[in-house]
């Protein structure tokens, strides 16, 4: 800790007069770690009363002692009693008791030993060693209670970072600075940020900051001088990155004797500055984000427009191909082959509009911008819905459903979760034998719901069963039988906009299959709102 | 033969109003050979023009037209017109169909549909009216296992008498009233629990199972009371 009042790149205090700089970075009494201003203060001017009080009785108690060794002139064993009291005194309270227990003890010695001019030398010995013994212990009780506040002080600047490094949003960061500058400074603060526009409240603000033009004049010079600037209760702080400012803690209603000391000043700029590089991850952290979903939706592009050319073309070739043999010789083929080949007609064209439908379900999800319009839906209607969807692909199969008929309300987008089992059961039907059975079932785990889909086809290999969730993955069986690449990728998208998570694993019975398991929470507040309807339903019977 | 002597067959004349040139001659193709009349309009401005000199028995109506948006045309023409109107949209419209549905157009289509879909549509639609509400509400309601006698609010599946609360069977009637056609769910929340619960379509969802319970074989697989998915329900009619 330097002893200037003016230390640190930033750690001018510049009062809003443009006068004073401020910290005097001598004082000890400096108020970190007490909670509130006011009320610390005034306990510590209490305190230094006792402390002065408990001088004068201790000097009167050495008096007391030594008095029976004055009547016997045993001038030597006085000055060590009162030496001892000084001792104590200066280890105890400080210097400046401990320097009037020096002037005490030395006034009582000379009124009692002052007819004895043998005792002139003793009686300045006294002085010296009490004011010397004053000043030593003084320093060293200064120093530990020093250490005690650097002490707190890392632990706050520790407690910070720690807090900050945990925080993932903007919210959280503000509400951890907030948090600790309230805890420390017992003040009020905001985030300001350095934007193309000027300075910007970070949301979410809290309580009005009332910037005021006056209160934004002071922000920008702090800005501009890159130092602390005080307003009366108002104290603009800098948040310094790589030596640039990206912004500055605003806070108001902090008491001026609070922040009285350099060591406070510098632990709010360490705050500030803490904050600022917390900001400044998220920033980049975003960035990142950002020029990796550029990098996706490139990828994304290219590999659409290769898989175009495959999985569009192949239909539409034989569609072609189909209609042009009705058109060219429709009159010379059996009524046969005419039916057999306008059936593949329909097929094919099935097939292109689920391509289609999945490349635009891809584009909406990826988009980002996709709205999920959750409400509280029966899982076995949304069921029903995908399997009359499918109802063609799906004829020759039995299709198990056990959905327990009082399985509570799902808060779900109900197109989304249909689009999702649209996909498992087509990839179901799609990579297991034809006329295979397919079970469809749910359960509540409290705060899931369970969705599973299990079938009896080869099942997945367990080290396949992450990357079938990767966009444009294909199983092994994939080119034979068609498919995008895409479903399962969809599925995954669709289940974690709801907050839940879609995997695959074994048939949980053992056998050979593969089952789908879709967790979607069940937490959501108008599930009360159902369970009313219910009671409803109950009491009107006729 | 003698009996029909005289007396022609209603020739409904249809309004096809779709800006795409292939699907237009895919409707014309298709609704002619099922002998009906069609006039085609390629714009709402033109179609409401049409509509209004020509006089159709129903309007099949695309909801992206390049002019006008789909539920400004459905209102410009329910401002007079009292035929029922089917609108057509592709998958990404989900939204407008219902606001179509809302602003008073009887039915939709989803592209790409096949004939028999369409077809059926039309059936419905042109046996009913539009919603604006001829169905009687009286006499003895039948499809397929279902038998409701609405004088005495006696509902039967297979034979087999089933007991309703009163809002179930409140739900089921409203469905009848509008049997074979979509009803949205702020329709069939308006006209069960009032204007002031339109908002509310989970109350729907719950009665809607409560009763599929009731009168389906399978509530997740239903035959009877059909789910549109965010659209609304619809009564399957025979």
């Amino acid at each position: 800790m330097s002893t200037s009042g003016r230390v640190a790149p930033f750690g001018w205090c510049v009062d809003a007069g443009g006068v004073v700089p401020s910290p005097s970075g001598s004082s000890v009494n400096y108020s970190v770690g007490q909670r509130h201003g006011v009320a610390a203060r005034s306990t510590s001017e209490r305190r230094t009363w006792i402390s002065y009080l408990t001088t004068i009785a201790a000097v009167a108690l050495a008096t007391l002692i030594a008095f029976p060794m004055f009547q016997r002139s045993d001038f030597a064993n006085v000055v060590m009693v009162y030496l001892l009291a000084v001792f104590l005194v200066a280890a105890a309270l400080g210097t400046g008791p401990a320097a009037l227990a020096t002037v005490l003890a030395v006034a009582c010695f000379y009124s009692l030993a002052v007819t004895d001019f043998r005792s002139l030398p003793t009686f300045a010995l006294l002085f010296c060693v009490g004011l010397v013994a004053a000043t030593l212990t003084g320093r060293l009780r200064a120093e530990a209670v020093a250490g005690r506040e650097r002490e707190i002080r890392s632990q706050a600047l520790y407690q910070l970072s720690r807090g900050l490094a945990a925080a993932e949003t903007r919210a959280a960061i503000i509400e951890v600075v907030r948090e600790h500058v309230q805890e420390v400074f017992g003040c009020s603060c905001w985030l300001l940020e350095c934007k193309q526009d000027g300075l910007v409240v970070v949301e979410p603000a809290g309580e009005d900051p009332m910037l005021t033009p006056e209160v934004m004049t002071f922000a920008q010079r702090a800005l501009r001088e890159r130092s602390v600037l005080r307003a009366e209760t108002q104290l603009f702080v800098p948040m310094i990155v790589a030596s640039e400012p990206v912004g500055l803690v605003f806070c108001r209603g902090i008491d001026v004797r609070d922040v009285s000391s350099t060591a406070q000043l510098r632990l709010l700029e360490a705050f500030a500055n803490n904050a600022a590089i917390a900001l400044q991850r998220l920033i980049i952290g975003d960035e990142a984000r950002e020029t990796q979903h550029r990098i996706d939706a490139v990828r994304l592009r290219n590999v659409m427009l290769s898989s175009m050319s495959h999985d569009f073309r192949t239909p539409l070739a034989s569609i072609t191909g189909a209609v042009t043999t009705l058109i060219d010789s429709g009159a010379s083929i059996d009524q046969e082959t005419r039916t057999d080949l306008m059936h593949s007609i329909r097929e094919d064209a099935d097939h292109l509009e689920v391509q289609v439908r999945n490349m635009l379900d891809v584009t909406r999800l990826e988009s980002g911008n996709l709205q999920v319009e959750r409400d509280l839906h029966t899982l076995e209607e949304v069921v029903g819905c995908a399997l009359t969807r499918l109802e063609r692909s799906l004829a020759s199969r039995s299709i198990k459903i056990e959905i327990p008929p009082d399985l509570k309300m799902v808060a779900m987008d109900a197109l989304l979760i249909e689009q999702m089992l649209v996909n498992l059961l087509e990839n179901a039907s799609r990579y297991t034998p034809p006329g295979s059975p397919i079970e469809i079932s749910a359960a509540d785990h409290d705060e899931w719901i369970r969705i599973s889909i299990t079938d009896h086809g080869p099942g997945i290999p367990a080290a396949e069963r992450e990357v079938v969730f990767k966009k444009f993955y294909r199983g092994a069986g994939a080119k034979v039988r068609g498919g995008s690449g895409l479903g399962l990728a969809i599925c995954r998208a669709i289940a974690q906009l709801h907050g839940g998570f879609v995997w695959v694993d074994d048939r949980p019975d053992g056998a050979p299959g593969a089952a789908f398991l879709i967790d979607l929470p069940s937490q959501w507040e108008k599930q009360q709102l159902s369970a009313q309807a219910m009671r409803n339903n109950t009491k009107d019977v006729e | 033969m003698n009996d029909v002597q005289g007396v022609l067959p209603v020739t409904y004349h249809l309004l096809v109003v779709e800006d795409e040139a292939q699907m237009r001659r895919f409707l014309r193709v298709t609704l002619r050979v099922n002998g009906y009349r069609v006039t085609e309009a390629t714009t709402a401005t033109e179609a409401l023009a049409i509509a209004e000199t020509r006089r159709p028995d129903l309007v099949i109506l695309d909801l992206g037209l390049p002019d006008l948006d789909g539920v400004t045309v459905v209102g410009k023409l329910r401002t007079w017109f009292t035929g029922p109107i089917i609108v057509v949209s592709a998958r990404q419209q989900e939204g407008d169909k219902v606001r179509a549905l809302d602003a008073g157009a009887d039915d939709y289509l989803t592209k790409p549909f096949g004939t028999a879909e369409l077809l059926a549509r039309i059936r419905v639609a042109l046996r009913h009216g539009n919603r604006i509400g001829t169905e009687k509400d009286q006499g003895v309601f039948q499809t397929g296992d279902l038998r409701v006698d609405r004088d005495r609010h006696d509902v039967s599946v297979r034979g087999q008498s089933v007991k309703l609360t009163a809002l179930e069977y409140r739900l089921l009637d409203a469905m009848i009233r509008h049997a074979g056609r979509v009803v949205t769910h702020r329709q069939l929340l308006r006209e069960v629990w009032g204007e002031a619960h339109v908002e509310e379509a989970h109350y729907l969802r719950v009665y809607m199972s409560a009763l599929r319970r009731k009168l389906e074989e399978n509530p997740a697989r239903p035959k009877l009371l059909l789910t549109e998915q965010s659209v609304g329900y619809r009564l399957r009619s025979d």
